[in-house]
Protein backbone atom coordinates (compact mmCIF):
# COMPACT_ATOMS: atom_id res chain seq x y z
CA UNK A 1 0.00 0.00 0.00
CA UNK A 2 1.61 3.49 -0.77
CA UNK A 3 0.50 5.46 1.92
CA UNK A 4 1.02 5.44 5.24
CA UNK A 5 -0.50 6.24 8.03
CA UNK A 6 1.32 8.95 10.11
CA UNK A 7 -1.27 10.47 12.61
CA UNK A 8 -4.94 10.90 14.18
CA UNK A 9 -6.12 13.73 11.81
CA UNK A 10 -7.54 15.50 15.11
CA UNK A 11 -3.94 15.36 16.65
CA UNK A 12 -3.06 17.90 13.80
CA UNK A 13 -4.48 21.35 14.25
CA UNK A 14 -4.91 23.79 12.23
CA UNK A 15 -1.13 25.91 12.36
CA UNK A 16 0.16 22.48 14.20
CA UNK A 17 3.81 21.74 13.09
CA UNK A 18 4.94 18.23 13.73
CA UNK A 19 7.94 15.80 12.98
CA UNK A 20 7.36 12.21 12.04
CA UNK A 21 9.36 9.60 10.02
CA UNK A 22 8.38 6.51 7.79
CA UNK A 23 11.50 4.15 7.26
CA UNK A 24 13.76 6.15 8.59
CA UNK A 25 13.05 9.29 6.36
CA UNK A 26 12.43 12.49 8.51
CA UNK A 27 9.06 14.10 7.44
CA UNK A 28 7.62 17.26 8.74
CA UNK A 29 4.06 17.57 9.00
CA UNK A 30 1.70 20.71 9.24
CA UNK A 31 -1.61 22.08 8.69
CA UNK A 32 -2.27 25.54 6.98
CA UNK A 33 -4.60 27.98 8.12
CA UNK A 34 -7.02 26.88 5.46
CA UNK A 35 -7.27 23.06 6.94
CA UNK A 36 -5.09 21.27 4.51
CA UNK A 37 -2.11 18.92 5.64
CA UNK A 38 1.46 18.83 4.30
CA UNK A 39 4.07 16.68 4.07
CA UNK A 40 7.62 18.24 3.79
CA UNK A 41 11.17 16.40 3.84
CA UNK A 42 11.61 17.38 7.23
CA UNK A 43 14.90 19.78 6.28
CA UNK A 44 15.27 23.33 4.98
CA UNK A 45 17.08 23.85 1.65
CA UNK A 46 18.38 26.88 3.14
CA UNK A 47 20.92 25.20 5.34
CA UNK A 48 19.64 22.07 6.67
CA UNK A 49 17.60 23.01 9.60
CA UNK A 50 14.72 20.39 10.29
CA UNK A 51 11.37 21.85 9.23
CA UNK A 52 9.68 20.19 11.80
CA UNK A 53 11.15 22.68 14.59
CA UNK A 54 9.21 25.40 12.31
CA UNK A 55 6.53 27.19 12.73
CA UNK A 56 3.29 27.55 10.56
CA UNK A 57 2.16 31.03 10.03
CA UNK A 58 -1.24 31.47 7.78
CA UNK A 59 -0.46 29.04 4.91
CA UNK A 60 3.22 29.00 4.81
CA UNK A 61 5.71 27.01 6.88
CA UNK A 62 8.69 28.80 8.27
CA UNK A 63 12.15 27.34 9.69
CA UNK A 64 12.89 28.31 13.05
CA UNK A 65 16.87 28.82 11.51
CA UNK A 66 16.45 31.73 10.07
CA UNK A 67 12.65 32.36 9.50
CA UNK A 68 12.29 31.55 5.45
CA UNK A 69 8.99 30.96 4.58
CA UNK A 70 7.63 28.13 2.09
CA UNK A 71 3.82 27.65 1.03
CA UNK A 72 1.72 24.86 0.54
CA UNK A 73 3.69 23.36 -2.41
CA UNK A 74 6.90 24.11 -0.61
CA UNK A 75 7.54 27.15 -2.70
CA UNK A 76 9.80 29.34 -0.70
CA UNK A 77 8.09 32.91 -0.52
CA UNK A 78 10.59 35.13 1.80
CA UNK A 79 13.62 34.68 3.40
CA UNK A 80 13.98 37.49 5.78
CA UNK A 81 17.63 38.26 5.80
CA UNK A 82 16.64 39.83 2.44
CA UNK A 83 12.95 40.80 3.24
CA UNK A 84 12.60 43.26 0.36
CA UNK A 85 13.54 40.14 -2.58
CA UNK A 86 11.27 37.57 -3.71
CA UNK A 87 12.61 34.00 -3.95
CA UNK A 88 12.98 32.95 -7.49
CA UNK A 89 10.14 29.90 -7.48
CA UNK A 90 13.18 27.52 -8.33
CA UNK A 91 13.63 27.49 -4.91
CA UNK A 92 11.74 24.71 -3.73
CA UNK A 93 11.41 21.78 -1.17
CA UNK A 94 10.59 17.93 -1.44
CA UNK A 95 7.40 17.50 0.06
CA UNK A 96 5.37 14.33 -0.10
CA UNK A 97 1.93 13.37 -0.74
CA UNK A 98 -0.61 14.20 1.98
CA UNK A 99 -4.71 13.43 2.45
CA UNK A 100 -6.94 12.82 5.48
CA UNK A 101 -8.97 9.97 5.36
CA UNK A 102 -11.12 8.27 7.96
CA UNK A 103 -9.83 10.41 10.32
CA UNK A 104 -6.16 10.04 9.45
CA UNK A 105 -3.68 11.90 8.34
CA UNK A 106 -1.68 9.30 5.41
CA UNK A 107 1.56 10.23 3.34
CA UNK A 108 2.72 8.87 0.81
CA UNK A 109 5.77 8.94 -1.47
CA UNK A 110 4.79 8.11 -5.32
CA UNK A 111 1.71 8.78 -7.12
CA UNK A 112 -1.49 5.87 -5.57
CA UNK A 113 -4.91 6.54 -5.28
CA UNK A 114 -6.13 7.77 -1.60
CA UNK A 115 -7.46 5.44 1.08
CA UNK A 116 -11.05 5.62 0.64
CA UNK A 117 -12.78 7.87 2.98
CA UNK A 118 -15.12 6.61 6.26
CA UNK A 119 -16.85 8.35 8.96
CA UNK A 120 -14.22 8.14 11.47
CA UNK A 121 -14.03 8.67 15.59
CA UNK A 122 -10.11 9.29 17.36
CA UNK A 123 -9.05 6.55 19.43
CA UNK A 124 -5.27 7.03 20.19
CA UNK A 125 -1.88 6.41 18.63
CA UNK A 126 0.47 3.75 19.83
CA UNK A 127 4.41 4.40 19.46
CA UNK A 128 6.34 1.04 19.87
CA UNK A 129 9.47 -0.10 20.60
CA UNK A 130 9.57 -2.75 17.90
CA UNK A 131 9.55 -3.04 13.90
CA UNK A 132 6.27 -2.94 12.25
CA UNK A 133 5.18 -6.92 10.85
CA UNK A 134 3.08 -5.01 8.76
CA UNK A 135 2.42 -2.55 6.28
CA UNK A 136 -1.14 -2.48 5.62
CA UNK A 137 -3.64 -1.05 7.62
CA UNK A 138 -6.56 -3.70 9.24
CA UNK A 139 -9.84 -3.65 10.48
CA UNK A 140 -10.91 -5.67 14.17
CA UNK A 141 -13.26 -5.09 16.69
CA UNK A 142 -11.96 -4.65 20.05
CA UNK A 143 -13.99 -3.88 23.25
CA UNK A 144 -17.74 -4.06 21.16
CA UNK A 145 -16.00 -1.07 18.65
CA UNK A 146 -15.36 -1.58 15.19
CA UNK A 147 -11.60 -0.53 14.10
CA UNK A 148 -9.65 0.80 11.68
CA UNK A 149 -5.87 0.14 13.04
CA UNK A 150 -3.37 1.80 10.52
CA UNK A 151 0.35 0.98 11.20
CA UNK A 152 3.38 2.99 10.29
CA UNK A 153 6.90 2.07 10.05
CA UNK A 154 8.98 4.44 11.95
CA UNK A 155 12.64 3.13 11.73
CA UNK A 156 13.83 -0.64 11.20
CA UNK A 157 12.97 -0.59 15.37
CA UNK A 158 10.50 1.28 15.81
CA UNK A 159 6.47 1.66 14.61
CA UNK A 160 3.43 3.24 15.80
CA UNK A 161 -0.39 2.39 14.94
CA UNK A 162 -3.09 4.87 14.35
CA UNK A 163 -6.25 3.70 15.57
CA UNK A 164 -9.51 5.22 14.87
CA UNK A 165 -12.98 3.78 15.55
CA UNK A 166 -15.27 3.08 12.27
CA UNK A 167 -18.49 3.64 14.49
CA UNK A 168 -19.04 5.77 18.37
CA UNK A 169 -17.17 4.00 21.11
CA UNK A 170 -19.45 1.73 22.88
CA UNK A 171 -16.81 1.98 26.04
CA UNK A 172 -14.17 3.80 25.24
CA UNK A 173 -12.02 3.31 28.39
CA UNK A 174 -12.20 -0.02 27.78
CA UNK A 175 -11.22 0.44 24.44
CA UNK A 176 -8.16 2.61 25.41
CA UNK A 177 -6.80 0.02 27.61
CA UNK A 178 -7.30 -3.03 25.60
CA UNK A 179 -5.74 -1.63 22.71
CA UNK A 180 -2.52 -0.52 25.92
CA UNK A 181 -2.37 -4.45 26.70
CA UNK A 182 -1.54 -5.21 23.76
CA UNK A 183 0.88 -2.67 23.13
CA UNK A 184 2.96 -3.84 26.05
CA UNK A 185 2.19 -7.71 25.49
CA UNK A 186 3.82 -6.77 21.94
CA UNK A 187 6.84 -5.51 23.41
CA UNK A 188 7.10 -8.33 26.40
CA UNK A 189 7.47 -10.44 23.08
CA UNK A 190 9.96 -8.69 21.54
CA UNK A 191 11.60 -8.28 24.41
CA UNK A 192 11.70 -12.08 24.69
CA UNK A 193 12.98 -13.09 21.61
CA UNK A 194 16.86 -14.52 21.40
CA UNK A 195 17.62 -11.81 18.55
CA UNK A 196 16.14 -9.64 20.10
CA UNK A 197 16.92 -5.56 18.38
CA UNK A 198 18.53 -2.81 20.44
CA UNK A 199 16.12 -1.29 23.30
CA UNK A 200 15.55 2.05 22.59
CA UNK A 201 13.07 4.14 24.34
CA UNK A 202 10.26 5.72 21.87
CA UNK A 203 11.96 8.90 21.46
CA UNK A 204 9.49 11.48 22.60
CA UNK A 205 11.23 13.90 20.35
CA UNK A 206 11.34 11.86 17.08
CA UNK A 207 7.65 12.97 16.89
CA UNK A 208 6.64 15.89 18.46
CA UNK A 209 2.72 14.85 17.86
CA UNK A 210 0.54 15.38 20.66
CA UNK A 211 -1.69 12.81 20.89
CA UNK A 212 -4.02 14.01 23.98
CA UNK A 213 -5.61 9.82 24.19
CA UNK A 214 -1.89 8.26 24.57
CA UNK A 215 -1.86 8.02 28.73
CA UNK A 216 1.20 5.48 28.11
CA UNK B 1 15.74 44.96 -12.24
CA UNK B 2 17.95 42.01 -13.92
CA UNK B 3 21.37 42.51 -14.64
CA UNK B 4 23.94 40.77 -16.76
CA UNK B 5 27.29 39.81 -15.01
CA UNK B 6 30.27 38.07 -15.73
CA UNK B 7 32.57 36.13 -13.14
CA UNK B 8 35.89 35.15 -12.87
CA UNK B 9 37.35 31.87 -10.92
CA UNK B 10 40.31 30.67 -10.39
CA UNK B 11 41.50 27.94 -8.65
CA UNK B 12 42.22 24.54 -8.87
CA UNK B 13 39.34 23.38 -11.18
CA UNK B 14 37.91 19.91 -12.13
CA UNK B 15 36.67 21.37 -15.09
CA UNK B 16 33.34 18.70 -15.58
CA UNK B 17 32.83 19.26 -11.88
CA UNK B 18 32.84 22.84 -11.81
CA UNK B 19 30.82 23.00 -14.34
CA UNK B 20 28.21 20.74 -13.96
CA UNK B 21 27.96 22.65 -10.06
CA UNK B 22 28.15 26.29 -11.70
CA UNK B 23 24.78 25.10 -14.33
CA UNK B 24 22.93 23.01 -11.04
CA UNK B 25 23.39 26.17 -8.93
CA UNK B 26 22.05 28.71 -11.87
CA UNK B 27 19.31 26.49 -12.37
CA UNK B 28 18.63 26.43 -8.69
CA UNK B 29 18.51 30.13 -8.36
CA UNK B 30 16.68 30.31 -11.32
CA UNK B 31 19.31 32.57 -13.27
CA UNK B 32 20.10 32.28 -16.77
CA UNK B 33 23.29 31.29 -17.50
CA UNK B 34 24.33 32.91 -20.65
CA UNK B 35 28.22 31.20 -20.97
CA UNK B 36 30.28 29.13 -19.34
CA UNK B 37 34.34 28.33 -19.74
CA UNK B 38 36.03 26.10 -17.30
CA UNK B 39 39.36 25.09 -17.05
CA UNK B 40 41.89 23.88 -14.90
CA UNK B 41 43.06 27.10 -13.45
CA UNK B 42 40.05 29.32 -14.54
CA UNK B 43 36.24 29.40 -15.25
CA UNK B 44 34.55 32.47 -16.71
CA UNK B 45 30.65 32.71 -16.60
CA UNK B 46 28.21 34.99 -17.79
CA UNK B 47 24.62 35.19 -15.93
CA UNK B 48 21.40 37.07 -16.11
CA UNK B 49 19.02 37.42 -13.52
CA UNK B 50 18.24 39.77 -10.45
CA UNK B 51 21.45 41.23 -8.71
CA UNK B 52 21.09 39.34 -5.30
CA UNK B 53 20.74 36.17 -6.46
CA UNK B 54 23.93 36.84 -9.02
CA UNK B 55 25.57 37.60 -5.41
CA UNK B 56 23.95 33.91 -4.20
CA UNK B 57 25.38 32.40 -7.48
CA UNK B 58 29.07 33.52 -7.30
CA UNK B 59 29.20 32.99 -3.16
CA UNK B 60 28.36 29.25 -3.86
CA UNK B 61 30.78 28.95 -6.61
CA UNK B 62 33.63 30.20 -4.35
CA UNK B 63 33.29 27.31 -2.53
CA UNK B 64 32.42 24.90 -5.53
CA UNK B 65 32.62 21.24 -5.07
CA UNK B 66 34.15 19.44 -3.12
CA UNK B 67 37.20 18.05 -5.26
CA UNK B 68 37.95 22.14 -6.28
CA UNK B 69 39.82 24.64 -4.84
CA UNK B 70 39.00 28.23 -5.38
CA UNK B 71 41.29 30.57 -4.79
CA UNK B 72 39.07 33.77 -6.06
CA UNK B 73 36.05 34.65 -7.29
CA UNK B 74 34.92 38.23 -8.86
CA UNK B 75 32.80 40.06 -10.64
CA UNK B 76 34.38 41.63 -14.27
CA UNK B 77 33.30 44.71 -15.72
CA UNK C 1 39.49 5.92 17.76
CA UNK C 2 41.80 8.84 17.46
CA UNK C 3 41.55 10.18 14.36
CA UNK C 4 43.63 10.32 11.02
CA UNK C 5 42.86 14.20 9.87
CA UNK C 6 46.49 15.63 10.74
CA UNK C 7 44.97 19.29 10.03
CA UNK C 8 42.90 18.66 13.24
CA UNK C 9 45.18 16.55 15.48
CA UNK C 10 47.75 19.41 14.87
CA UNK C 11 45.93 22.15 17.22
CA UNK C 12 45.52 23.26 20.70
CA UNK C 13 42.22 22.33 22.62
CA UNK C 14 40.32 22.98 25.41
CA UNK C 15 39.07 20.13 27.47
CA UNK C 16 38.54 21.30 30.94
CA UNK C 17 38.15 24.27 33.20
CA UNK C 18 41.11 24.28 35.76
CA UNK C 19 39.26 24.54 38.62
CA UNK C 20 37.34 21.30 37.35
CA UNK C 21 40.19 19.21 37.96
CA UNK C 22 41.65 17.42 40.80
CA UNK C 23 43.81 14.43 41.83
CA UNK C 24 41.17 12.36 40.63
CA UNK C 25 41.50 11.30 37.19
CA UNK C 26 39.30 12.95 34.88
CA UNK C 27 38.64 11.30 31.82
CA UNK C 28 37.30 12.85 27.99
CA UNK C 29 37.47 12.42 24.95
CA UNK C 30 39.51 14.17 21.95
CA UNK C 31 39.19 13.81 17.91
CA UNK C 32 38.24 10.44 19.25
CA UNK C 33 41.00 9.47 21.61
CA UNK C 34 40.22 9.05 25.20
CA UNK C 35 42.39 10.97 27.05
CA UNK C 36 42.51 11.61 31.16
CA UNK C 37 43.25 14.45 32.59
CA UNK C 38 44.20 15.21 36.95
CA UNK C 39 46.14 17.62 39.31
CA UNK C 40 48.75 15.73 40.53
CA UNK C 41 51.16 17.39 43.76
CA UNK C 42 53.58 18.01 40.99
CA UNK C 43 51.15 19.95 38.61
CA UNK C 44 48.28 19.07 35.83
CA UNK C 45 49.07 16.15 33.71
CA UNK C 46 47.34 14.72 30.96
CA UNK C 47 47.53 11.35 29.25
CA UNK C 48 46.58 9.89 25.74
CA UNK C 49 44.65 6.15 25.71
CA UNK C 50 47.82 4.45 25.61
CA UNK C 51 49.07 5.93 28.33
CA UNK C 52 51.55 8.69 26.73
CA UNK C 53 51.93 12.13 28.25
CA UNK C 54 50.72 15.14 26.32
CA UNK C 55 51.53 18.60 26.70
CA UNK C 56 49.12 21.06 28.47
CA UNK C 57 48.78 24.66 28.79
CA UNK C 58 46.65 26.20 30.97
CA UNK C 59 45.24 29.36 29.91
CA UNK C 60 42.07 31.76 30.46
CA UNK C 61 41.00 29.58 33.03
CA UNK C 62 40.87 26.58 30.79
CA UNK C 63 43.14 23.77 30.53
CA UNK C 64 44.19 22.95 26.71
CA UNK C 65 46.27 19.88 25.34
CA UNK C 66 46.72 18.32 21.68
CA UNK C 67 47.51 15.27 20.17
CA UNK C 68 49.60 16.33 17.73
CA UNK C 69 52.13 18.98 16.95
CA UNK C 70 50.38 22.87 16.52
CA UNK C 71 52.44 24.99 14.67
CA UNK C 72 50.97 27.96 16.58
CA UNK C 73 49.75 28.65 20.13
CA UNK C 74 46.84 29.28 21.69
CA UNK C 75 44.71 32.39 20.45
CA UNK C 76 46.16 35.78 22.56
CA UNK C 77 43.02 37.36 23.66
CA UNK C 78 44.40 41.17 24.40
CA UNK C 79 40.87 41.30 26.20
CA UNK C 80 42.07 39.11 29.16
CA UNK C 81 44.45 41.53 30.48
CA UNK C 82 42.30 44.05 30.41
CA UNK C 83 42.68 45.19 34.33
CA UNK C 84 39.25 46.84 34.49
CA UNK C 85 37.29 43.88 32.39
CA UNK C 86 34.92 41.74 34.44
CA UNK C 87 35.83 38.05 33.45
CA UNK C 88 32.63 35.93 32.72
CA UNK C 89 33.57 32.70 32.45
CA UNK C 90 30.52 29.94 31.71
CA UNK C 91 30.03 26.24 31.71
CA UNK C 92 30.50 23.60 29.19
CA UNK C 93 27.82 22.26 27.24
CA UNK C 94 27.55 19.10 25.21
CA UNK C 95 26.43 19.02 22.02
CA UNK C 96 25.17 16.13 19.28
CA UNK C 97 26.62 18.09 16.89
CA UNK C 98 30.09 18.36 14.83
CA UNK C 99 31.74 21.48 16.68
CA UNK C 100 32.48 23.15 12.99
CA UNK C 101 28.42 23.40 12.66
CA UNK C 102 28.97 25.01 16.47
CA UNK C 103 31.63 27.74 14.63
CA UNK C 104 29.17 28.54 11.54
CA UNK C 105 26.41 28.99 14.06
CA UNK C 106 27.88 31.31 15.98
CA UNK C 107 28.95 33.41 12.95
CA UNK C 108 25.68 33.56 12.02
CA UNK C 109 23.25 36.81 12.60
CA UNK C 110 20.35 35.62 9.96
CA UNK C 111 19.27 33.78 12.61
CA UNK C 112 18.37 36.05 15.52
CA UNK C 113 15.44 37.09 15.30
CA UNK C 114 14.18 33.54 14.83
CA UNK C 115 16.10 31.45 17.45
CA UNK C 116 16.80 34.45 19.94
CA UNK C 117 13.84 36.01 19.19
CA UNK C 118 13.24 39.16 21.02
CA UNK C 119 16.91 39.08 22.58
CA UNK C 120 18.97 39.32 20.24
CA UNK C 121 16.51 40.11 17.08
CA UNK C 122 13.59 40.86 16.36
CA UNK C 123 10.84 40.63 13.09
CA UNK C 124 10.52 42.73 10.85
CA UNK C 125 13.81 44.36 11.56
CA UNK C 126 15.50 40.79 9.82
CA UNK C 127 17.61 42.22 7.59
CA UNK C 128 21.32 41.23 7.55
CA UNK C 129 23.32 44.08 5.72
CA UNK C 130 26.61 43.45 3.62
CA UNK C 131 29.62 42.66 5.74
CA UNK C 132 33.18 41.93 4.71
CA UNK C 133 35.05 38.51 4.64
CA UNK C 134 38.83 38.80 5.46
CA UNK C 135 40.92 36.19 5.00
CA UNK C 136 44.55 37.21 7.31
CA UNK C 137 47.03 34.94 5.81
CA UNK C 138 49.65 36.25 7.67
CA UNK C 139 48.04 35.43 11.31
CA UNK C 140 46.10 32.20 9.72
CA UNK C 141 42.91 33.81 10.58
CA UNK C 142 39.37 34.24 9.21
CA UNK C 143 37.32 37.70 10.43
CA UNK C 144 33.92 38.98 9.75
CA UNK C 145 34.28 42.68 9.64
CA UNK C 146 31.47 45.46 9.62
CA UNK C 147 28.37 43.08 10.80
CA UNK C 148 25.59 44.88 11.97
CA UNK C 149 21.95 43.90 13.04
CA UNK C 150 19.30 45.58 14.67
CA UNK C 151 19.25 43.96 18.21
CA UNK C 152 16.35 44.70 20.69
CA UNK C 153 18.22 43.78 23.84
CA UNK C 154 22.00 42.92 23.04
CA UNK C 155 23.17 42.29 26.63
CA UNK C 156 21.21 41.83 30.10
CA UNK C 157 20.97 45.65 31.10
CA UNK C 158 19.47 46.83 27.40
CA UNK C 159 16.31 48.34 27.73
CA UNK C 160 16.03 49.82 24.14
CA UNK C 161 17.22 48.42 20.87
CA UNK C 162 20.52 48.81 19.38
CA UNK C 163 22.16 48.48 16.01
CA UNK C 164 25.18 46.18 17.09
CA UNK C 165 28.04 46.68 15.51
CA UNK C 166 30.24 42.96 15.50
CA UNK C 167 33.25 41.55 14.00
CA UNK C 168 33.99 37.74 14.04
CA UNK C 169 36.94 36.47 14.10
CA UNK C 170 37.90 32.40 13.59
CA UNK C 171 41.64 32.14 14.96
CA UNK C 172 41.11 28.07 14.24
CA UNK C 173 38.98 25.75 13.04
CA UNK C 174 37.71 25.40 16.58
CA UNK C 175 37.56 28.68 17.95
CA UNK C 176 35.18 31.29 17.35
CA UNK C 177 35.02 34.71 18.81
CA UNK C 178 33.01 38.11 18.74
CA UNK C 179 33.77 41.39 19.64
CA UNK C 180 30.89 44.10 19.66
CA UNK C 181 30.12 47.32 21.43
CA UNK C 182 29.34 47.54 25.21
CA UNK C 183 26.10 48.51 25.42
CA UNK C 184 27.25 50.67 28.54
CA UNK C 185 30.34 52.16 27.40
CA UNK C 186 29.94 52.97 23.36
CA UNK C 187 33.62 53.17 23.08
CA UNK C 188 35.01 50.00 24.23
CA UNK C 189 34.02 46.23 23.30
CA UNK C 190 32.90 43.30 24.90
CA UNK C 191 34.86 40.10 23.98
CA UNK C 192 32.86 36.80 23.57
CA UNK C 193 35.05 33.24 22.53
CA UNK C 194 33.44 29.79 22.13
CA UNK C 195 36.02 27.05 22.71
CA UNK C 196 35.67 23.92 21.13
CA UNK C 197 36.51 20.43 22.29
CA UNK C 198 35.63 18.15 18.84
CA UNK C 199 34.85 15.12 20.93
CA UNK C 200 33.85 12.81 17.85
CA UNK C 201 32.71 13.90 14.08
CA UNK C 202 29.38 14.93 15.03
CA UNK C 203 29.78 15.16 19.26
CA UNK C 204 31.47 17.98 21.19
CA UNK C 205 31.77 20.35 24.03
CA UNK C 206 31.93 24.13 24.34
CA UNK C 207 32.78 26.90 26.97
CA UNK C 208 31.35 30.14 26.04
CA UNK C 209 34.27 32.92 27.82
CA UNK C 210 33.14 36.50 27.80
CA UNK C 211 35.52 39.43 28.86
CA UNK C 212 33.45 42.42 29.36
CA UNK C 213 33.68 46.40 29.58
CA UNK C 214 29.90 46.57 30.52
CA UNK C 215 30.01 47.52 34.53
CA UNK C 216 26.58 47.65 35.19
CA UNK C 217 24.93 43.95 35.42
CA UNK C 218 25.11 41.18 37.55
CA UNK C 219 27.63 38.45 37.46
CA UNK C 220 24.98 36.03 37.09
CA UNK C 221 22.79 38.08 35.17
CA UNK C 222 25.38 38.47 32.02
CA UNK C 223 26.15 34.27 32.49
CA UNK C 224 22.27 33.47 32.49
CA UNK C 225 21.90 35.41 29.29
CA UNK C 226 24.69 34.43 27.45
CA UNK C 227 24.03 30.28 28.83
CA UNK C 228 20.02 30.99 27.98
CA UNK C 229 21.48 31.78 24.50
CA UNK C 230 24.14 29.31 23.97
CA UNK C 231 20.92 26.60 24.74
CA UNK C 232 19.38 27.92 21.98
CA UNK C 233 21.83 27.62 19.59
CA UNK C 234 21.86 23.95 20.81
CA UNK C 235 18.72 22.75 19.45
CA UNK C 236 19.34 24.27 16.06
CA UNK C 237 22.87 22.76 15.74
CA UNK C 238 21.41 19.31 17.14
CA UNK C 239 19.00 19.56 14.82
CA UNK C 240 20.68 20.42 11.23
CA UNK C 241 20.67 17.89 8.63
CA UNK C 242 23.43 16.32 7.92
CA UNK C 243 24.75 16.76 11.65
CA UNK C 244 28.43 17.49 10.32
CA UNK C 245 29.46 20.55 8.45
CA UNK C 246 28.99 19.95 4.21
CA UNK C 247 31.79 21.31 2.41
CA UNK C 248 30.02 20.86 -0.59
CA UNK C 249 27.27 23.25 -1.10
CA UNK C 250 25.15 21.39 -3.22
CA UNK C 251 22.61 20.58 -0.93
CA UNK C 252 22.37 23.95 0.36
CA UNK C 253 21.69 27.73 -0.82
CA UNK C 254 23.64 30.56 0.87
CA UNK C 255 22.98 33.96 0.03
CA UNK C 256 25.00 37.12 0.82
CA UNK C 257 24.04 37.02 4.70
CA UNK C 258 26.04 33.41 4.79
CA UNK C 259 29.15 34.72 3.51
CA UNK C 260 31.08 34.19 6.97
CA UNK C 261 29.81 31.00 6.98
CA UNK C 262 30.91 29.80 3.10
CA UNK C 263 34.44 31.82 4.17
CA UNK C 264 34.78 29.45 6.74
CA UNK C 265 33.91 26.21 4.53
CA UNK C 266 36.50 27.63 2.06
CA UNK C 267 39.45 28.41 4.74
CA UNK C 268 38.81 24.58 6.28
CA UNK C 269 38.54 23.27 2.86
CA UNK C 270 42.23 25.37 2.15
CA UNK C 271 44.12 23.87 5.61
CA UNK C 272 42.87 20.23 4.53
CA UNK C 273 40.83 19.92 7.61
CA UNK C 274 38.46 17.20 7.19
CA UNK C 275 37.28 16.15 10.97
CA UNK C 276 33.50 17.16 11.51
CA UNK C 277 32.78 17.38 7.92
CA UNK C 278 30.04 15.63 6.02
CA UNK C 279 31.99 14.38 3.19
CA UNK C 280 34.93 12.59 5.38
CA UNK C 281 34.13 9.02 5.56
CA UNK C 282 37.13 8.26 7.48
CA UNK C 283 37.73 8.25 11.17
Amino acid sequence: MAWTAVALAADLGVGDVAGTRIDGEEIALWRDAGGTPHAFEDRCPHRGMRLSFGFARGDRLACLYHGWQFDGAGRCRAIPAHPDLSPPATITLRRHRCVERAGLLWVAFAEAPPPADAPAWPVLSLFLDRPATTREPWRERIAGTPLLLAPQPRSPTQSAWHVVALAPPADAAALRAALHARRRALERFADEQPAASERRHAMAGSSHLRSAREAG
Amino acid sequence: MDERAAFRFAGRLVPASFAAFARHRAARLGLALERLEVEEAEARAVLRGPAWLLEAFVLALSLGPLDCLVTSAEREG
Amino acid sequence: MRTRDRVALDEWYAVASADELGPAPWPTRLLGEDITLARTPAGLAAHDAAGAPLPLRERYGLVFTTLGAPRGEIVEIAEAVEPDRRFVPCGWTLLRASGLRVVENFLDMAHFPYVHADILGAEPRTEVAPYRVEFRREADELWARGCRFWQPRAAATDTTGTMMEIDYRVPSPFVVMLYRVAPSQPHRRDCIALFIQPMEATLCRAVPLMWLADDISTHTAMLHFEQAIFLQDRVIVENQRPLALPLDPRAEIPTRADSSSVAYRRWLKEKGLRFGTAEWTGA
